[in-house]
C-alpha cells in the first residue's frame, strides 16, 4: 500500500523529474546484475533476510568526486553488485559531482524537482537541507537496521535537526597537532598541552630556529573556532525565546571567545608566522610545512600524506599530538553524511542501497580509500584504524570531537566565510577582536533569528 | 509566404535568442529585486513581493557604498591605465621597426590567456614568500620588498589586480587602435610635415582627433569590461583581505551563491546596471557632441 501511495504522489510530482530521470537511464551500469557473483552471498549469510525483491527501479546517487576517480568508481560498481545479488531489477545510477559546486547543483536539483535519491552531504548542509524539508525522516530506518547508538556522537549531532534524524554519519576527519620532531629538538622543545605551553614553544621556535612557529593564518576557521571551545566559550547555544521556541544564540562575543580569538591573532602578531599569513589558507600552510618553513601545523590525515607527497624527507620526522587545550581540547568532526531526499521516489529502495555503504564491509574502505574515518562505531573500532600509532590519535580525538551548532544557517555562514574577514580585521589592527566579534555575534543572531 | 512577415520570419533566430538569453535574465533579475527570494523560494518557487526596501537596505548599507567606491576608482582606473597602455603600445608598433610584426604577434599573448589562469599566475608572482615579483625587487635593492605580503591590504592588493587586467586587456585596445591607425591617409601627415609639424604635433593633432569615434567605443567597451570584473579578483584575493577588495559583481555573485540571497543579488546587479549605463550616456554624450561639431 505505502508504496503504491509513493508512486502516485511521485507521478503527479512533476514531470521535470520524470524527464531528468531518463535522460540518466542509460549510464547505469546495465552489465551488473549478470556479474552479479553468488559466491560472495553465500560468504555473506546473515541479515539479508526479508530483504530482496524483483522490482524494476532506477536510483540516483550524487558523490563527491574523490582524487582517484577510477577507484572510486571501481568502489561504487562493486557496491551496486553487492545491492543487485538482492535487487537484480534496480539500476544505481552513481554521478561525481565536485565539491564546489556541490552545494549550488544540490540546491536547484531540488528546486527543478529533480533530486537524487541519496546524496553526500558535507555535515554543515544537513541541517540547512534538513529545514528546507529536502531529506527523508531516517528515524525509523535507522531504527530498522538497529543503529540507534551506532554513530559517532558529534556527527549524529549535525544529522539531526527538530530531534529528528535526517541523515546518517558516513566519514569524517578531525584535525589534530602535526609537529616537526627535528624543529622541536632544534628548539629543545616538547610538545605543548596548553596555550600557555604553546605560546613557550612558539616563542622558543622563532627565537632559536630558522622556521616559523604555528600556523595563526587568516583563512582557516577551522583552526580559530574550536581554540573558542579549548578556552571554555562556546559558539552559538540554544535558548528558548519569548514565544517558547529553540533558538540559537551566538555566544562568540563573550569574553571566553574574545579571549580564544585574541590568543590566535596574538600569535599572528607576534610572528608565529609570516606576515603574508593573513591571507593564508590551509594550503599555503601545507606548504610551508612541507618545506620545513612551519614547525606545526593542525591538520588530518590526507594532509600529512599530501605533506609527505611533496616532501619524502618529512616522513620520519612528523609526529602527532592532541589539540593543546585549557578548558577542553575538543577537536572539529568534519566530514560527509549520506542523506535520503524526500522527493525520492524510491526510499526504500534507497534507503538498502545506504545500509549498504554504512555497512562494515563497505565503510571502512571507502574511509581508508578518502584517508578520513568511518562515521560509524564499528568502523572506527576496525583495527585498521584503532591498532595504527598515528591513526588512532586521531580516531581516538574524533569520537570525543565536537561539531558546530547544527543550525541551517551554518552552511551560509561558510559560504560566506563569516569567520574570515572579522579575524584578517583583527589581524590588519583595524579592529580589535572585542569589536569584531561583536560584528559577528551580531550577524550571526541576524541569521539564527530567519529561521 | 507573406511579404510582411518575412522580415520577421527570417529575425526570429536571432530574436528568440536575444530574448531569452539577454532581455528575459534581465527583467527576470529586475523583477527579483524586489522580492524576497532566498532558498526556500527555490524549493517551493514561492517569494514575497517586498517592493523597495531590498533598495534601501542595499543604498543605507555602509558596506555597498565601500563596494561601489571600489568599483569605481578601480574601473576607471583600470580603464585609463589600459587604454595608454594599449596607446603607447599601438604608437610603438606603428612605427614599423625591425621586429615589430613579431613584437605585434607576442603581445597578444596576455590577452588569449584565459583569466583565472592568469590570475592564478599573477598570484603566484606576487607570493609573499616564494613569488619572483618580491625576489627581483629585492634584487635590484628594494630589500623592504623582501617577504612583502602585497595581498594584506586592499591598497596593494588591488595594485596587483590593477596591473594584471591592464596586461591582460591592453592587446585588445592595441591592436584595435593600430588598425586605426591604417584607416588615416598617409597625405594628412605629409601635409603636416610641409607645414612643420613634429611627431608630437601629428599624434596629438592628427592621429587622436582622427581616431575619436574609434577611441570612444574603446573606452566604453574598456568600462563595460572593468566595472564589472569577476574572475580575477576571485582568483586573486576571492575579495579579501577583509573583503577589502569585494567589486560589485562579487558582491553581487557572493548574495546569490554564498547568502542565497537572490533578491539581493538582484538588486545589487540592477544598481551595476544603473551605474554602467550612467558611464555609458557620459561617454555618449561625448561622442554625439563631436558629430554635431563643426567640420574638420
Amino acid at each position: 500500500m505505502k508504496k503504491k501511495a509513493g508512486l502516485i504522489t511521485g507521478i503527479s510530482l512533476s514531470l521535470l523529474m520524470l524527464a531528468a530521470c531518463t535522460d540518466n537511464a542509460e549510464d547505469a551500469d546495465a552489465g551488473a546484475d549478470e556479474e552479479a557473483d553468488t559466491e560472495e552471498t553465500a560468504d555473506e549469510g546473515d541479515s539479508d533476510d526479508a530483504a530482496g525483491s524483483d522490482e524494476e527501479a532506477e536510483l540516483r546517487v550524487w558523490i563527491m568526486e574523490t582524487g582517484s576517480p577510477e577507484e572510486a568508481e571501481d568502489y561504487f560498481d562493486r557496491v551496486t553488485e553487492r545491492f543487485n545479488e538482492d535487487y537484480p531489477n534496480v539500476s544505481v545510477d552513481v554521478q561525481f559531482i565536485p565539491w564546489l559546486s556541490a552545494h549550488q547543483t544540490l540546491v536547484t536539483s531540488i528546486a527543478g524537482g529533480s533530486a537524487p535519491d541519496i546524496s553526500e552531504l558535507g555535515t554543515t548542509w544537513n541541517p540547512e537541507f534538513a529545514a528546507m524539508g529536502a531529506l527523508a525522516d531516517m528515524d525509523d530506518i535507522v531504527a530498522d537496521w538497529g543503529m540507534e547508538d551506532g554513530w559517532v556522537d558529534a556527527l549524529e549531532e549535525v544529522a539531526t535537526y527538530d530531534e529528528t534524524l535526517f541523515g546518517v554519519p558516513w566519514y569524517a576527519g578531525v584535525r589534530q597537532l602535526v609537529y616537526n620532531t627535528e624543529l622541536f629538538e632544534e628548539a629543545g622543545v616538547d610538545v605543548p598541552e596548553t596555550y600557555d605551553d604553546l605560546w613557550e614553544v612558539g616563542e622558543a621556535i622563532i627565537n632559536n630556529t630558522d622556521a616559523y612557529a604555528y600556523p595563526a593564518v587568516g583563512i582557516s576557521q577551522h583552526f580559530v573556532l574550536p581554540k573558542i571551545w579549548h578556552f571554555g566559550g562556546e559558539l552559538a547555544v540554544q535558548e528558548e525565546n519569548d514565544d517558547g521556541e529553540m533558538v540559537w544564540v551566538s555566544q562568540v562575543d563573550q569574553p571566553e571567545a574574545v579571549e580564544a580569538v585574541e590568543f590566535y591573532t596574538d600569535m599572528y602578531k607576534e610572528g608565529f608566522v609570516p606576515d603574508g599569513a593573513l591571507n593564508w589558507s590551509v594550503l599555503d600552510t601545507r606548504q610551508a610545512f612541507a618545506q620545513e618553513d612551519l614547525a606545526m601545523t593542525i591538520d588530518l590525515p590526507p594532509g600529512i600524506n599530501a605533506m609527505i607527497n611533496e616532501n619524502p624527507d618529512l616522513e620520519d620526522k612528523i609526529g602527532v599530538a592532541p589539540l593543546p587545550g585549557n578548558d577542553s581540547n575538543a577537536s572539529f568532526v568534519g566530514g560527509s553524511n549520506l542523506a535520503l531526499f524526500e522527493q525520492s521516489q524510491n526510499k526504500e529502495l534507497a534507503a538498502e542501497y545506504l545500509k549498504l555503504l554504512v555497512s562494515d564491509e563497505f565503510i571502512t574502505e571507502w574511509a581508508d580509500f578518502t584517508g578520513f574515518f568511518p562515521g560509524t562505531i564499528d568502523g572506527l573500532n576496525d583495527p585498521m584504524f584503532s591498532e595504527d600509532e598515528t591513526l588512532s590519535v586521531f580516531s581516538d580525538a574524533l569520537v570525543e570531537g565536537r561539531s558546530y551548532p547544527a543550525s541551517p544557517s551554518w552552511g551560509r555562514f561558510e559560504g560566506e566565510n563569516l569567520f574570515v574577514a572579522p579575524i584578517q580585521e583583527i589581524m590588519q589592527g583595524s579592529k580589535t577582536a572585542q569589536e569584531a566579534m561583536d560584528d559577528v555575534a551580531e550577524r550571526m543572531n541576524n541569521a539564527f533569528s530567519t529561521e | 509566404m507573406n511579404n510582411r512577415w518575412l522580415p520577421w520570419f527570417l529575425l526570429a533566430p536571432a530574436l528568440i535568442l536575444i530574448l531569452t538569453l539577454t532581455i528575459y535574465p534581465l527583467f527576470n533579475t529586475f523583477y527579483l529585486s524586489f522580492r524576497q527570494y532566498d532558498m526556500y523560494s527555490l524549493m517551493t518557487g514561492v517569494s514575497s513581493w517586498v517592493g523597495l526596501s531590498n533598495y534601501t537596505e542595499t543604498l543605507t548599507d555602509p558596506f555597498f557604498w565601500t563596494v561601489t567606491r571600489n568599483t569605481v576608482v578601480f574601473g576607471l582606473a583600470c580603464v585609463f591605465g589600459t587604454m595608454i597602455a594599449g596607446l603607447l603600445v599601438a604608437l610603438l608598433l606603428n612605427t614599423k621597426f625591425k621586429g615589430s610584426r613579431i613584437l605585434g604577434i607576442v603581445i597578444l599573448i596576455p590577452w588569449v590567456f584565459p583569466a583565472v589562469a592568469g590570475g592564478i599566475v599573477w598570484r603566484w608572482m606576487f607570493n609573499d614568500q616564494y613569488g619572483v615579483a618580491n625576489y627581483l625587487l629585492t634584487q635590484i635593492g628594494l630589500t623592504q620588498f623582501d617577504g612583502f605580503a602585497w595581498f594584506n591590504t586592499p591598497w596593494t592588493a588591488f595594485t596587483v589586480i590593477f596591473f594584471m587586467i591592464v596586461w591582460q586587456s591592453f592587446p585588445f585596445i592595441a591592436v584595435s587602435l593600430l588598425a586605426g591607425f591604417q584607416t588615416i591617409p598617409d597625405t594628412l601627415y605629409e601635409a603636416a610635415e610641409i607645414d612643420g609639424a613634429n611627431a608630437w604635433h601629428k599624434v596629438t593633432k592628427i592621429t587622436l582627433p582622427m581616431l575619436k569615434p574609434l577611441l570612444l567605443i574603446l573606452f566604453i567597451l574598456s568600462t563595460i569590461w572593468d566595472f564589472k570584473i569577476f574572475d580575477q579578483i576571485y582568483v586573486m584575493t576571492e575579495g579579501g583581505p577583509a573583503r577589502g577588495t569585494y567589486v560589485l559583481a562579487l558582491y553581487s555573485w557572493s548574495e546569490a551563491f554564498n547568502s542565497l540571497n537572490f533578491g539581493m543579488a538582484s538588486t545589487i546587479a540592477m544598481l551595476m546596471f544603473v551605474l554602467l549605463m550612467f558611464f555609458i550616456v557620459i561617454y555618449i554624450y561625448f561622442l554625439r557632441e563631436e558629430k554635431g561639431g563643426k567640420p574638420a
